[in-house]
């Protein structure tokens, strides 16, 4: 009995922006053409399958075409799937856009309250615990079904006692990685006894977080600082439930590149832009299409503005996305000969 | 100074603060509840001292820099009350800023002028604002003002104020013909944003309508498609398997019904493939947005423009009757000074050119620094795409002209979340701190990093308050310690809160 398992596919994310408005159905349908490889039958999707709940008809479309093609090759498929707080309306009152795909063929979605679904003639039993159902009090109480053979849990949120590397990152969660993880007092309580696999959706980066209970991470590197994902594979998970073995299934997500600091302050624009065309020149299979990080020491406003002129705008027609930092004053002592013009520090890697 | 308690001066529901703590948005769109708490609180804080009635409330000295180590009850004070003056008097005294730079770090209120002018003394220090604008004049540009305000080296002082009260008067009479006809205005605006609700509300019907038909319409495609090829294989079998096909239903051979059980399969099947066809059609018809919701939908993005630039008008023109305020009580002050010079009480007039040189150093040095910390932070907050447009945006802002645009919008953000920055550096017990519009201008790539900077901000500052339209906070929700909104309860409306972002789980064995 094998089943697959994704999260925070986040589709529908830049929208309205310049390079990456494909790129989470790009990943999404890559990610069921491999599902419906290795044929399952049972696929979770943990959360955020929409980057916000007011999507507009694309990111709906691309959704019900992978599940079309998928039970196309895998004919008894059922994909079950909780919404995430990118898929809940702030209008309690509104069922939000999984309520439309959950009318879809294969699909079973719970959108404000937990369902159970009972499948293969009752031997898997598929708990699912949406955003909504997840916060409200008083909890629900999840506790899996005797009579099946296999229990499947699926859920979407962060933990309550996350220890060292299991902290969020997710769009908009910059700071909340440093910061601590919400008390157990207010939190759901989730027994893990009993269940063969629980699914779970909110965190970007894959982490298992007891026996038999994983997050998959997103299929992309996306929100405020990809760049943070840069050496973290992306993919999704596929659990045997009777050997209890979880594999790692990696997809093609954008490559994230972030160079060491260009220096200018001994120089000018000039200097600036002849470092930068170094680094650029010594990023490994080039900077097209990536996700490019560029910090620049050294420069004030007007000398920025005629780097942007000169260099920048032309990298920025070549990658998917460009980020500039400005960093003030002088290289800290030591690291200057390094940071001149060194190429990417951190280079995603893409499988 | 944190706000506990944000209230209009007519209306019931106010937001109570005490207990809210890091990134706060009040969500709503429209948003006039909004503007009237905007309002009240500008106008409690221009009252001096003389307000009547109930208004927004403040805690001093529980929090901000250091204030989480210190004993004691925080004192709590009515905005525009005597008591709120006192602590605000203390407060613009420890950092010799003014009553309307104070504004412009708390609220956002002001020109860019009065920004700057406020960053540039928290830059330079209190001593040395002091110092700067003693030698610059007791009033006008002063330590964070234009340095072309200072004289000129064969400019006499007296001949100096007496510009600076032609540039004062002239100021007076603009801002006072500025006000004209703000009635008028407002009651359209109210008229057009009843007539947007209307519309929106049609627009938001006709799309469910038209996402559910298009669903429909696939899914019944879907499902003629699977009987077709479930027929045509049948057919295929019986094809293949003659007078032995079996029956469906019992099971035994056709034999002589063979042909009539395969016309009446091919009927089914041409059937099927019809109303298929039929259905394919209806899916292709529907792929578009249908004319009248695209219609709705135009009318609704016109008001809400039209609405918005209402707004923005009305909105300048609150800002101006500030202004309008404080260029009347500078006007006073400057025919004070007028008089003090006329009575000869000025300093040599060699002693004062040296220190007005050296003021006006310091205050151009402080300025640049403003300019380069404020193009660091837009840099941030856009990726570096305003790079190289900057030095134009900038100079267009500081000229007074707020555009409605995206790159307006997003260096004033910048430019406020550096004023904040400044004045927790230099020990500013903000308390919290109010970004009243703007979020809903940014585009889709600078608003997450734009949120998470300011979450940063509110890890240093209390509270920070932001004005957020619904598409904005579920948006990022997780970005948010706490959203309000407004309900209808069938009585009227009462502000409801929610702690939104992710479930807690607390996995257990």
């Amino acid at each position: 009995m094998t089943v697959a398992h994704l999260s925070d596919l986040h589709l529908g994310y830049g929208a309205g922006t310049a390079g990456r408005t494909s790129d989470a159905a790009r990943v999404f349908e890559e990610a069921l053409a491999r599902i419906a490889g290795i044929g399952p039958r049972l696929v979770v999707i943990a959360g955020d399958v929409f980057d916000h709940p007011d999507v507009t008809a694309p990111p709906i479309a691309t959704f019900t075409r992978a599940i079309h093609k998928l039970r196309e090759r895998v004919p008894d498929v059922v994909v079950a799937v909780v919404a995430g707080v990118r898929d809940t309306p702030l209008d309690p009152s509104h069922q939000g856009p999984l309520a439309v795909v959950g009318a879809l063929q294969s699909v079973e979605a719970a959108t404000v309250a937990s369902r159970r679904l009972v499948l293969l003639d009752g031997d898997l039993s598929v708990t699912l615990v949406p955003h909504h159902a997840a916060r409200r009090a008083p909890p629900p109480k999840l506790a899996p079904d005797r009579a099946a053979k296999w229990n499947v849990l699926v859920l979407h949120g962060v933990p309550a006692t996350a220890g060292p590397g299991a902290r969020g990152s997710q769009p908009g969660r910059a700071r909340r990685s440093a910061a601590p993880s919400p008390r157990a007092g207010s939190a759901l309580p989730v027994p893990l006894t009993g269940w063969d696999y629980v699914a779970l959706g909110s965190r970007h980066t894959r982490a298992q977080i007891a026996e038999r209970a994983h997050y998959c991470g997103s299929l992309e590197r996306i929100g405020p600082d990809p760049w943070e994902e840069a050496a973290v594979d992306k993919g999704f998970l596929t659990a045997h439930l009777e050997s209890g073995e979880v594999s790692f299934e990696p997809v093609e997500a954008r490559a994230a590149v972030s160079l060491a600091p260009v220096d200018a302050t001994d120089g000018g624009t000039a200097t600036a832009a002849r470092r930068l065309g170094e680094a650029l020149a010594g990023v490994p299979g080039g900077i097209d299409g990536k996700l490019l990080r560029v910090p620049v020491r050294g420069l004030g406003p007007d000398a920025m503005a005629a780097l942007d002129r000169e260099v920048l705008a032309r990298v920025r027609r070549r990658v998917a996305e460009l980020r500039i930092d400005a960093l003030p004053g002088p290289a800290p002592a030591g690291k200057a000969a390094a940071a001149k013009g060194a190429a990417g520090s951190r280079a995603g890697r893409s499988p | 100074m944190k706000l506990e308690l944000l209230c209009t001066a007519t209306r019931t529901a106010a937001l109570e603060l005490s207990d809210a703590r890091g990134l706060v948005a009040f969500v709503s769109d429209p948003d006039a509840l909004w503007r009237e708490y905007m309002a009240a609180i500008r106008a409690a804080l221009a009252s001096r001292g003389r307000l009547r009635g109930r208004g927004s409330v403040v805690s001093v000295g529980a929090e901000g820099r250091g204030g989480r180590g210190r004993r004691g009850a925080p004192a709590v004070a009515t905005v525009g009350s005597a008591d709120f003056e006192s602590l605000l008097e203390k407060m613009l005294a420890a950092h010799a800023l003014r009553r309307e730079e104070f504004a412009a770090v708390w609220l956002g209120t002001g020109r860019a002028e009065t920004w700057l002018s406020a960053a540039v003394a928290l830059l330079n220090g209190p001593e040395t604002t002091r110092r700067a604008r003693g030698d610059l004049g007791a009033v006008g540009g002063g330590a964070g003002g234009r340095p072309d305000h200072a004289p000129a080296r064969d400019e006499s002082a007296a001949a100096w104020v007496r510009r600076l009260i032609r540039e004062a008067t002239s100021d007076v009479q603009r801002l006072a013909r500025a006000q004209v006809g703000t009635a008028e205005l407002e009651a359209r605006a109210k008229e057009l944003r009843e007539a947007a609700a209307v519309k929106r509300g049609d627009a938001e019907a006709a799309a469910m309508a038209w996402v559910r038909e298009r669903q429909d319409a696939e899914t019944r495609l879907l499902l003629y498609r699977d009987r077709e090829r479930e027929l045509r294989e049948r057919l295929k079998r019986i094809r293949d398997a003659g007078r032995d096909a079996g029956c469906v239903n019992c099971g035994r051979p056709l034999e002589d019904r063979l042909d009539a059980v395969r016309e009446a399969r091919r009927e089914e099947w041409e059937d099927v493939v019809q109303d298929g066809k039929w259905w394919r059609r209806r899916r292709d018809q529907l792929e578009l947005k249908p004319d009248e919701l695209k219609e709705i939908e135009s009318r609704a993005l016109s008001l809400g423009a039209e609405i918005e630039d209402l707004s923005e008008e009305l909105e300048r023109r609150k800002v101006q009757a500030l202004e309008l305020a404080a260029a009347t009580d500078r006007l006073t002050q400057l025919r004070e000074l007028e008089a003090r010079i006329a009575e000869g009480t000025g300093r040599t007039r060699q002693t004062e050119d040296a220190n007005r040189d050296e003021a006006v150093r310091l205050v151009e040095a402080a300025r640049e620094r403003v300019r380069a910390k404020v193009h660091a932070k837009l840099i941030a907050l856009t990726g570096g795409r305003f790079a190289g447009a900057f030095p134009e945006l900038y100079a267009d802002w500081l000229a007074g002209n707020r555009g409605s645009g995206e790159d307006s919008a997003v260096l004033e953000t910048a430019a406020r979340i550096t004023l904040a920055e400044i004045a927790v550096d230099a020990g500013v017990a903000l308390g919290s701190v109010v970004l009243p519009a703007g979020l809903e201008r940014l585009n889709g790539e600078d608003l997450p990093r734009t949120l998470a900077d300011l979450a940063r901000l509110a890890r240093r500052i209390p509270l920070v308050l932001v004005k957020a339209t619904p598409r904005v906070a579920a948006g990022a929700p997780e970005s948010f310690d706490l959203l309000y909104s407004l309900e209808d309860t069938g009585k009227g409306q009462r502000v409801r809160r929610r702690r939104p972002g992710p479930a807690a789980l607390w996995l257990q064995g």
